[in-house]
C-alpha cells in the first residue's frame, strides 16, 4: 500500500486557514475589547481616566 | 495580588506565549517530524488538527462549569464566562470541521462524510452557534443568562458523545490520537501545539470575558449602594430569575 501523493497542497491549505483563522479571530478580540459601551450610570462614552470600568481594570 | 497592568495585559502574554509555541511546534511538525508511513505528508495537519479539537472540548466544557456555577451561585461574571467559553469553542469547532474536511479529501477521497464522529461534531457547532445566537435574541440579561446557561447544559450533553462516537460506533475517523495511539516521532509537536493552543484559547476567554462583562456593565444600571457587580446576581437581576 503506497503513501497519499501530493499531500503538501493540503497541509499548506490546512495550516494557511488555521493561522488565517487564529491571527483574524485575535485582532477581533482586540478590537471589539477596546470599544466603550456607555458607563452604566448613562452619561455614555468614556470612563474618566484612571477610572475605568471593571472590564478596563483587568477584571474578567 | 496581581497589579491591574499585569491584569490587563494577561491574555495578551497568554496569546503570545501560544503564539510563540504554535510556530515552534508547527516548525517541528512540518519540517522536522518524518511522515507517517501511510498518509504520507498529509499526516502533518494533525498537528494542528488534534489540538484544536482537544481545545474546542476544553472550551465549551469551561462554558459547561460556568453555566452550573452561575445557575448555582447566580454571580454575572459566570456568564461573561460562559459566553466567552461558546464563542471560543465554536470559533475551534468550526477550524476543526474545516481542517477535518481538508484532511479528509486526500485520504477518504470526501471532503465530507456523515459519519459518526463527523455528524455529532457538526451538531456540536450548530447547537453552541444556536446558542450564541439565542443570546443575540434575549435583550433582559437575566433571562439571557438563565436560559443561555440551561441551553449550554444540555448542548454540552454532545460532548462526550463527539469524543466516544469513534469507540461507540464504526466509524471512518480513526481513534483518538493519544500518546499511547501515536507514534513517539509525533509526540513533540503535537504537545507543542497542544499547549500553544490551549494558551491562546485561554487568552481569547480572559479577553472575551472582559468585553462580555464590560456590555453587561452597561445593561445593568446599579440600584442605589448596590453590591459587587460581580458577586451579586440576585441584586441586580430584579427577579428575572
Amino acid at each position: 500500500m503506497g503513501t497519499i501523493t501530493g499531500g503538501w497542497g493540503f497541509v499548506i491549505a490546512g495550516y494557511a486557514l488555521t493561522a488565517m483563522v487564529l491571527v483574524s479571530y485575535t485582532i477581533s478580540l482586540v478590537i471589539r475589547s477596546r470599544v466603550r459601551f456607555p458607563s452604566p450610570e448613562g452619561e455614555g462614552g468614556a470612563p474618566a481616566p484612571g477610572e475605568g470600568s471593571r472590564a478596563d481594570r483587568g477584571e474578567w | 495580588m496581581t497589579s491591574p497592568r499585569l491584569s490587563r495585559r494577561l491574555p495578551l502574554l497568554f496569546i503570545l506565549v501560544g503564539a510563540a509555541l504554535l510556530l515552534c511546534g508547527s516548525y517541528i511538525g512540518l519540517f522536522v517530524a518524518p511522515p507517517e508511513r501511510m498518509m504520507g505528508e498529509v499526516q502533518r495537519l494533525m498537528y494542528v488538527h488534534v489540538p484544536t479539537a482537544w481545545n474546542s472540548m476544553l472550551a465549551l466544557t469551561f462554558a459547561f462549569i460556568a453555566a452550573l456555577a452561575y445557575l448555582i451561585g447566580g454571580a454575572w461574571k459566570w456568564d461573561a464566562r460562559m459566553e466567552a467559553g461558546i464563542e471560543v469553542g465554536v470559533v475551534l469547532a468550526f477550524l476543526l470541521c474545516v481542517q477535518g474536511s481538508i484532511w479528509a479529501k486526500p485520504t477518504w477521497g470526501v471532503w465530507w462524510d456523515w459519519d459518526p464522529r463527523l455528524t455529532t461534531t457538526a451538531v456540536l457547532l450548530l447547537a453552541f452557534a444556536g446558542i450564541i445566537a439565542l443570546r443575540r435574541f434575549v435583550d433582559d440579561p437575566g433571562r439571557r443568562a438563565t436560559w443561555s446557561a440551561v441551553a449550554t447544559i444540555i448542548a454540552f450533553a454532545d460532548v462526550p458523545i463527539v469524543y466516544f462516537s469513534v469507540k461507540w460506533w464504526n466509524s471512518l475517523h480513526q481513534l483518538q490520537s493519544t500518546p499511547q495511539t501515536v507514534s513517539s516521532a509525533f509526540h513533540l509537536p503535537l504537545r507543542m501545539n497542544a499547549f500553544g493552543i490551549l494558551f491562546l484559547m485561554i487568552g481569547w476567554i480572559m479577553l472575551r470575558s472582559r468585553i462580555a462583562q464590560a456590555r453587561l456593565e452597561s445593561e445593568l444600571a446599579p440600584p442605589p449602594a448596590a453590591t459587587s457587580f460581580s458577586d451579586n446576581a440576585h441584586a441586580t437581576a430584579g427577579g428575572h430569575r
